[in-house]
């Protein structure tokens, strides 16, 4: 019985059927019909003509650059934060610290399990989470970032010590490191670029989700959005994606550059 | 026995100046950083604090609510809602899925820098900046900002809140691929082309199935990404766990609320299970 | 250099040594006896176990049956955490940490006697560690300390990693195929440096068990030679006195005809002595 089950899984026919219908499922109950809304046509076009023409006067610039400073500001604090508390628990959760300790191991197992299920929940619903517990204020919103952040970050440093070669452990030992002193030489310079590189990838989520999060009442980019588009100003809205496309690009190439130069 | 010097202390200090580059970059990033705290320690005044005692007392009821009792004895008729919610947003999550997988796929050639190709010259050229800039900018925004735009023209629904999240893993999915694909050894291609193959018989014969381990796995790893913004997206597309939920909470019903989140949490799990699960199967 | 010594033995043994990985015997048995200040040089074919008995003596692998004396002390009372002062190991793969400079590969070395602190320091202010520099010139790498390792041609990160040895300065020396990239000149002056006939003040007196791969630069450098083929010894004699027909015995590839005429070249030799 379980071995038919198993053999099911592994059946490429079976997964593709199942898919092919699952999306067959997915579309049924749209309602195709009364899909555009009114004046559909006209809004298209208003929109994409206000992306090309977007509003650049010395006013709506003055607010979009408030706003992208809000969100940056966020997001620096919310990844300082989940980079603060995600490193030490990656460390923990990857049991290299375990000597021969049982307790260690064990704290590893569970540090593993805290930030998986962490991760199960997108930042926004935590900050409505938090904002309904704790109140309108800007630690939530920092704190619902942190929170899933620290979780992977911590996943992905802890899988990234594990994986160090054998080899370089073993000679380090072999010339007298043993416990933090071969953690320090061996394992944390060999992840180190990869992490950094990883930690600005992170930095731009963090942008994205910061400029979110402004939707739900803090300020920046997100919430000027939501403003714009209630008093139907598109070219403002346009400016302001571009803003955000701005900001990104920035993180994203001073990304880059710190990766070159890990490189050399 | 070899000779014991006394214990060598000798070491020579040897302080470089940083380059340009590094001085700008903590010129300008230890400023920021500092600023961005001071920032928030700013705007934190005057609004409740996360930790002061009246909070956390909230706190606790609102987790004794969510958590509570009345969470778990739900009467017969709140469940069926739930899994109405549920199935809505791993419609949602499906279709976001397949359009974002369909679109890149069928548009990935002209975003890869065709190297062998000489007679495509100018055009290709431009094809691959627009292609590549597009990624980067329906990347760069958020679903959610894209939602907000989506609902004028589609109507509020499950539809709606998937070409949201299609637009934006369309660029993630777009970029990935793009780069798989040049980074791919063109040998199979290039012996394609001296067979008379046109250039979308050489993509769809030649360099889809050499890639198309690598793409489901992206499109699988995104599946368990969007699963989680799905929930999110849905408060602008009004439809979904998120929806309710945020109507829920407004309306203080945190029982409604627990109910919810486990929900979530459940279809979150089973799309990780599912997407590891068919990883395995087709590696 | 060395730290105070507690060992009270001149001598390294090893009795009955063996080591087996399920049913196949890859190393033994073996009986080997030297003392401190020896030079020796293993050959052998590839395969012979020769890396298997360094990791032996080294304390990386531990063996089936038998016993290491290091200097009078077994080598299983020796603590993990102290053994670096008895004896250090090259690895054929060099296991050098590729993000790091050569500089700081070198200056792994010290490790067994820097605290934590003096570890964190060095990787993270710009100090230098006179005394790593100073044995990087011994190797010509003075101009490649501050390159990042995996920047490096083969020949210098085997310098690098043999540096790394020298710096660590245990007891025991052990290198596993310590210049197999070198060339021809550079491998002699690196032996030299290695084996301690350069003079340079402040050497010590160490012992070295080197894996050599060419016989010649074996017969050249070290006192005595040991020729090990399918785990066992084959020949063990002083440099001086080992012949062409010893190591062409040792090397002997699986020709049948061979192995006839071996045995009574072996007894000839022994005759000689």
């Amino acid at each position: 019985m379980i071995s038919m089950i198993t053999n099911l899984l592994e059946n490429r026919r079976v997964w593709i059927l199942f898919f092919a219908a699952l999306l067959m499922w997915s579309a049924s109950p749209v309602d195709w019909v009364n899909l555009t809304n009114e004046g559909a046509g006209s809004a298209i076009r208003s929109i994409v003509g206000s992306f090309l023409a977007p509003d650049l006067s010395p006013k709506t610039m003055g607010e979009v650059i408030q706003a992208m400073w809000i969100t940056l500001a966020y997001a620096v604090t919310a990844l300082s934060l989940a980079i603060f508390f995600g490193l030490p628990l990656g460390l923990i959760a990857s049991g290299v610290l375990s000597t021969d300790q049982r307790f260690v191991l064990a704290l590893a197992v569970f540090v593993r399990a805290y930030l998986g299920m962490i991760r199960s929940i997108h930042e926004l619903i935590w900050a409505l989470l938090f904002v309904s517990a704790f109140g309108l204020s800007p630690a939530a919103g920092i704190i619902a970032i942190a929170l899933p952040y620290s979780g992977i970050i911590g996943r992905i440093f802890a899988e990234r010590l594990q994986d160090v070669p054998e080899g370089h452990i073993t000679a380090c030992q072999v010339s007298g490191a043993s416990g933090l002193k071969l953690i320090a030489l061996a394992r944390i310079p060999t992840v180190l670029p990869d992490t950094i590189s990883y930690l600005f990838y992170r930095f731009e989520c963090a942008i994205r989700t910061a400029s979110v999060l402004s939707f739900i009442g803090l300020g920046g980019i997100g919430f000027q959005v939501h403003i714009a588009m209630s008093d139907l100003k598109f070219e403002t809205v346009a400016t302001l994606f571009y803003s955000l496309l701005a900001l990104i690009l920035i993180v994203g190439l001073i990304g880059r550059s710190v990766r070159k130069r890990l490189l050399t | 026995m070899g000779t014991s010097n006394t214990r060598d202390r000798t070491y020579s200090f040897t302080p470089k100046i940083p380059g340009p580059f590094a001085l700008t970059f903590i010129g300008l990033g230890i400023p920021i950083f500092i600023a961005s705290w001071v920032f928030i320690f700013v705007e934190s005044q005057g609004k409740r604090s996360l930790f002061s005692l009246e909070n956390l007392d909230r706190a606790q009821s609102f987790l004794g609510q969510v958590f509570g009792a009345d969470t778990w004895k739900s009467r017969g008729a709140e469940l069926p809602d739930v899994f109405i919610l549920a199935t809505d947003t791993i419609a949602m999550s499906v279709l976001a899925i397949a359009l974002a997988g369909v679109f890149s796929v069928v548009l990935l050639p002209l975003a890869t820098a065709r190297q062998d190709d000489q007679r495509a010259g100018y055009l290709a050229n431009s094809g691959y900046a627009v292609m590549r800039a597009l990624f980067v900018f329906t990347r760069a925004v958020p679903e959610l900002l894209w939602a907000l735009i989506v609902v004028f023209i589609i109507s509020p629904g499950i539809f709606a809140g998937a070409i949201a999240l299609a637009i934006h893993n369309f660029g993630v999915i777009g970029r990935l691929g793009a780069d798989s694909i040049e980074s791919l050894d063109r040998a199979p291609v290039v012996a394609l082309e001296s067979t008379g193959a046109s250039s979308a018989q050489r993509y769809v014969i030649g360099v889809l199935p050499l890639v198309s381990r690598q793409l489901l796995t992206f499109l699988f790893y995104r599946w368990e990404v969007i699963i989680r913004t799905t929930a999110v997206v849905g408060f602008v597309a009004a439809s979904g766990i998120g929806y309710q939920m945020r109507l829920d909470l407004s309306l203080f019903r945190y029982d409604e609320v627990g109910r919810l989140l486990i929900a979530y949490v459940v279809i979150v799990w089973m799309v990780d299970l599912l997407s590891t699960l068919v990883r395995r199967a087709f590696k | 250099m060395n730290a105070i010594d507690k060992r009270t033995g001149t001598e390294y043994r090893l009795e009955s040594l063996t080591r087996s990985y399920g049913n196949r015997t890859v190393v033994g048995p073996i009986d080997l006896t030297f003392k401190q200040g020896d030079k020796v040089a293993i050959i052998g074919p590839s395969g012979a176990g020769k890396t298997t008995l360094l990791r032996l003596i080294a304390g990386v692998v531990s063996p089936t049956t038998g016993r290491i004396t290091l200097r009078g002390t077994d080598s299983r009372a020796i603590a993990n955490k102290n053994r670096f002062k008895d004896v250090g190991f090259m690895h054929q793969q060099l296991d050098l940490i590729p993000q790091l400079t050569a500089r700081k590969n070198i200056e792994v070395g010290n490790s067994g006697r820097w605290s934590l602190l003096r570890t964190l320091g060095s990787l993270l202010l710009p100090v230098h560690d006179n005394r790593s520099e100073r044995v990087a010139s011994f190797f010509g790498l003075s101009d490649f300390l501050d390159v990042r390792t995996s920047l490096l041609s083969g020949g210098q990160q085997q310098r690098v990693a043999l540096a790394r040895l020298l710096v660590q300065a245990p007891a025991l020396h052990l290198a596993d195929e310590p210049v197999s990239a070198l060339d021809p000149s550079l491998a002699d002056k690196t032996l030299q440096v290695l084996c301690g006939r350069t003079g340079i003040e402040g050497e010590f007196v160490k012992t070295v068990v080197a894996n050599i791969h060419a016989p010649e630069l074996a017969v050249r450098h070290f006192d005595r030679v040991i020729g090990l083929r399918d785990g066992s010894v084959i020949f063990d004699k002083p440099a001086s006195e080992v012949t062409d027909e010893d190591t062409s015995f040792v090397y002997d590839d699986h020709q049948k005809e061979a192995k006839q005429v071996r045995l009574p070249v072996e007894v000839d030799n022994w005759g000689r002595d």
